[in-house]
């Protein structure tokens, strides 16, 4: 028994000896052993001057790296730009200081921005904002990629423009639009609405979550929607049409914001197509030869005047408007029967919405002494909107009931269809006649 | 009291005041009494400066009314209209209490001693009990008390009825002038009224004014003035007076037919 | 009738917090409430809330309940207080021709370069068009009730016309902008809107609530009231100009809300009587909770605006038949 204790203790002894030995050693090893090159601390952070940028502004982004060494270092500052890198340099810092480095960089887009040195790394981001020029002539900034649009006018140009999945609400008028329920790959009726320009609940429109809303801004209801809505913080593209140049500015500008440029100069090549057709085969025609042409509008004695798409039309298609000299600063004068006939125009063309048709012209005594009636030139086209890229197709149709022995061979019907199709995908759901 | 002293008026051209002296003192009922047409009507607005006159001047305690605001004048003259027409269904005491409008600012209501003042003037009129009575469901002469009432509240000395009796049936009739009567004696007021019936204004008048054509034919105690002749010249009515109680009446004489 | 009293004063208390409650946008009552109570205590808190509920509960929802509830008791008093100038209980706050000079400053203001906007033409207009129906009104330094009212058609007719030439030269977007703004709506209701009319419609109600008593007296009528002392001609011009004042600005900001101002006061009179002392109070409450409620259809029945005027209408052409078949056409005078 004396033996086996004693024995015991010694073993116990022994191990703690080890033990205490074993710690010895490592600690004099960690201490001694030199560090090896290359391992310093450094602490990074970097920040840009504006939380947001425009597409083609300066940014400058600071950055500020920490030496914690005791020692002066010098190390390679990477800044890449989503993976690509836009900046390398060697960078010397004192020991124990802060030094602070800018890098000036153009910004193109949104971008992920990475920042490293030593070993350390940063992560920000870069955000961009585009800004377009809207009717008012107002710069307006909108995010750099519209996923989430409330179109309240010209809805039809934004499917022309296949730029519909960005679309989340609408204006309600667009229920009845004919176009947009003849279109085959969406169902109009069932794209939210949270009312018109003129009335819009704006609860509705929140919901909605819209980047950017689209809609008409410059008479009494209207201004005071897009104060409302942008004083939500929602940014507004105003838009306003009077004559065929606005039209080639809005389909430009839709495109800009949808970034479907290219798209949109599509769709204005095909329009100028068919002007240039009509130019093309009105332009020998001297003055004799251009019939009087009177365009009507809801009532038949509101005629078209010197301004506006339709009279632009008129002339293109080689004709004369007799109330363009008289009322060359007024869209839509009224004026008194006696005064069309003396005009004696040799076309009418009623306006496709208009509550009267060609035969209420033609019975009307009054207007049996007018030379359009007398021939039987009274027309009235369908209704199809002269703000949109259908406007070359009435252009065509009024060419062709002005001079129709210039565009016998064309058939309005087929060459509407083949417009529709490239601007919106489905033949025409308007009936032109040939 | 009240004095009028050469009153004339004219609507457009012709005269329908020709020239009208009249004086009331405190405690006396005096009756214009004449034809639709006399002017008493005209004369009463004038009286109470709803009209001016033309030339001529009406005098309240001696002072010229035409040249008092009208705050000031209704606080020393009542009037009660001939045509009341009830707006809305206000209760009595309400409609009383607007007889303390001029003592009432611009902005203010009325005060608990107007409301004391009011109910005041109902019990001297005797309606006490209609108080909280909405005072379009009451009858004729109830209304007429009202009004009495209203005017009353206006604590006035000078007293204006214009046709008081004119919708009001035959018990009302009396019951309003006797109480007009009693009012005149009681509470020391100066009262002129118009009537056309020369019996009440002999019942009930201290002095007549006998009207006819815009100028005052007769004037003084009923049983001087209200007398066959009178009444023919200015009623073209053939009348026998005869008397009762020491109070003259007028019976009509009806022409024989055959 | 103390209760009755009660909850016609307390109504639009209730009605409030309701109201924030409701709209197309979905918020959970009690967030609403917190963002409610947050914003007036505590206004720089971090907000737990997506920005977007803050939004919506104090830049949409709260301007418009203030403003339905300052419009509706407005238009109410503004119509009590006439119904007893006028003393008859079908006129409107609009008798003396006020909307349609409104509407006409509006369409002016389209056609015609004019330094002030639309919303103060509509103002200046409407106040013109009274002051015209007074003017033509005027017959031997008086105005009896019937020559105001057929000033007042008259001067409607005037305004009317001059409307038509003008809409006559309007394009069409101008026109339809015109349209809806004569339907009236709060839509576009927010903080400016309330500023703009606060102090207004607040003062004016004060002065016609001291003035109510008189009301009274004046509804005796014309002659009664002067036989009891009161210059007659300037306590109705205070009294019309300040009821049209405060319908103007309710108009020129929301456009023509109609039939808020003849129902209201009818509604509250049937209900505790015609003492202008407690009806003008009691109308300005009443009226305030009844444009709130048809405001709270407005937006929330469907997912577009009801214009809140049409809600109006709706409501009180029934009841003005109603009104009309029971006054038995009684009375103008």
């Amino acid at each position: 028994m004396e033996l086996g204790r004693k024995g015991a203790s010694k073993t116990t002894a022994t191990i703690v000896s080890i033990i205490i030995a074993v710690v010895v050693i490592a600690i004099a090893v960690y201490l001694l052993i030199p560090q090896p090159q290359g391992t310093y601390r450094f602490t990074l952070s970097a920040s840009f001057d504006k939380p947001y940028y425009r597409v083609g502004e300066q940014a400058t982004l600071s950055i500020e790296i920490t030496n914690l060494n005791d020692t002066d270092v010098t190390r390679s500052l990477v800044v890449q730009l989503d993976g690509e890198t836009i900046y390398s340099e060697d960078v010397l810092i004192p020991a124990s200081s802060t030094k602070k480095v800018t890098v000036n960089l153009e910004v193109s887009r949104p971008a992920n921005v990475t920042v490293s040195i030593g070993g350390e790394t940063y992560k920000l981001e870069v955000n961009a904002v585009r800004c377009v020029i809207d009717f008012r002539g107002k710069e307006v900034e909108i995010p750099y990629k519209i996923e989430r649009a409330v179109v309240l006018a010209e809805y039809q140009i934004v499917y022309a423009l296949g730029a519909w999945d960005s679309v989340v609400g609408i204006s309600r008028y667009a229920y009845s639009n004919p176009i947009m329920l003849a279109l085959e790959d969406i169902n109009i009726t069932a794209v939210p609405s949270p009312g018109t320009p003129w009335s819009l609940n704006l609860e509705e429109l929140i919901a909605l979550n819209p980047q950017v809303v689209l809609t008409y801004g410059f008479s009494v209801k209207t201004n005071k929607t897009v104060e409302q809505i942008e004083n939500l913080g929602i940014p507004c593209i105003v838009i306003s049409l009077s004559d065929l140049d606005d039209l080639y500015r809005l389909i430009r500008l839709y495109g800009q914001v949808f970034d479907k440029t290219d798209r949109a100069e599509e769709l204005i090549a095909l329009i100028n197509q068919t002007f240039d057709l009509i130019k093309e085969r009105t332009a020998s025609l001297t003055d004799e030869e251009k019939p009087k042409v009177l365009h009507t509008w809801s009532n038949p004695l509101k005629v078209t005047g010197g301004l506006g798409v339709t009279n632009t039309l008129i002339e293109l298609a080689g004709g004369v408007n007799p109330a363009a000299p008289e009322f060359p600063d007024e869209k839509y004068p009224t004026v008194s029967i006696e005064k069309i006939i003396e005009w004696n125009p040799d076309v009418i063309i009623i306006w496709g919405a208009a509550k009267y048709s060609v035969e209420d012209i033609l019975n009307d005594s009054q207007w049996q002494s007018i030379a359009a009636v007398q021939n039987g030139r009274v027309y009235k086209y369908p209704r199809a909107s002269t703000w949109a890229p259908e406007v070359a197709v009435l252009a065509l149709r009024f060419a062709k009931w002005i001079h129709p022995e210039l565009f016998s061979d064309i058939n309005i019907q087929e060459y509407a269809d083949q417009l529709f199709m490239q601007v919106y995908g489905i033949p025409s759901p308007f009936e032109w006649e040939p | 009291m009240i004095t009028a002293k050469e009153v004339k008026f004219s609507y457009e051209k012709e005269l329908v005041l020709k020239g009208i002296d009249i004086e009331v003192v405190k405690g006396e009922v005096a009756t214009l009494l004449g034809p639709n047409g006399s002017g008493k009507t005209t004369l009463l607005k004038c009286l109470c400066a709803l009209l001016k006159p033309l030339t001529g001047c009406v005098y309240v305690n001696g002072k010229d009314i035409s040249k008092m605001k009208r705050g000031e004048l209704a606080k020393l003259m009542g009037h009660v209209p001939q045509d009341h027409k009830p707006p809305f269904p206000y209760t009595v005491i309400d409609v009383v209490v607007m007889g303390r409008a001029p003592y009432i600012g611009a902005l203010s209501i009325p005060s608990k001693r107007d409301y004391a003042i009011a109910e005041k003037t109902l019990e001297i009129v005797g309606i006490s009990h209609l108080k909280e009575r909405v005072y379009t469901q009451i009858s004729g002469g109830e209304m007429q008390l009202v009004l009495i009432a209203r005017a009353l509240a206006q604590q006035p000395q000078v007293l204006l009825l214009d046709e008081p009796t004119a919708h009001l049936d035959f018990k009302n009739k009396i019951l309003v002038l006797k109480t007009v009567r009693s009012l005149a004696k009681k509470e020391g007021l100066a009262v002129v009224m118009s009537l056309h019936d020369p019996n009440l204004a002999s019942m009930f008048s201290d002095k007549v004014y006998l009207i006819s054509k815009g100028i005052v034919v007769d004037r003084g105690e009923p049983s001087k003035v209200i007398t066959r002749d009178n009444l023919e010249k200015v009623y073209g009515v053939n009348v026998e007076v005869i008397e009762q109680n020491g109070i003259k009446f007028v019976v009509p004489v009806l022409e024989d037919s055959t | 009738m103390k209760s009755k009293i009660l909850v016609l004063a307390l109504l639009p208390i209730p009605a409030f917090f309701f109201s924030l409650l409701i709209g197309r946008y979905e918020i959970p009552p009690v967030t609403v409430f917190q963002i409610f109570i947050s914003k007036i205590f505590n206004p720089m808190m971090h907000s737990p809330w997506p920005q977007a509920y803050e939004i919506v509960v104090w830049e949409i929802r709260l301007p418009r309940i203030l403003l339905a509830l300052l419009v509706g008791a407005a238009l109410s008093v503004s119509g009590t207080s006439l119904q007893g100038l006028f003393r008859n209980p079908l006129v409107s706050p609009y008798i003396l021709g006020l909307s349609w000079g409104a509407s006409f400053g509006v369409a002016l203001s389209l056609l015609v370069p004019v330094p002030f906007s639309a919303q103060v033409m509509a103002f200046l207009f409407g106040l013109l068009a009274v002051f015209l129906a007074y003017s033509i009104a005027k017959v031997r330094g008086e105005t009896p009730v019937v020559s105001l009212v057929l000033a007042g058609v008259i001067v409607s007719a005037f305004f009317t016309a001059l409307q038509y030439i003008a809409k006559f030269f309007l394009e069409p977007h101008e026109l339809q902008g015109l349209v809806y703004w004569m339907m009236g709506g709060l839509y576009l209701a927010n903080w400016e809107d309330v500023s703009v009319t606060f102090a207004p419609i607040i003062i004016g109600i004060i002065l016609l609530s001291l003035m109510s008593w008189r009301l009274n007296v004046l509804s005796m009528g014309d002659y009664e009231a002067k036989m009891l002392g009161l210059n007659t001609e300037v306590n109705k011009i205070v009294i019309i100009s300040l009821a049209t004042v405060i319908a103007a600005v309710s108009v020129s900001v929301v456009g023509t809300i109609g039939w808020v101002g003849l129902i209201v006061p009818h509604l509250i009179r049937m209900t505790i009587g015609p003492d202008h002392r407690k009806l003008i109070p009691l109308s300005a409450t009443a009226g305030a909770a009844f444009l709130l409620i048809a405001d709270d259809l407005a937006r929330s029945l469907t997912s577009y605006e009801l214009p809140v005027g049409i809600l109006t209408t709706l409501s009180g052409v029934p009841f003005f038949v109603y009104l009309l078949k029971k006054t038995k056409g009684r009375g103008w005078g």
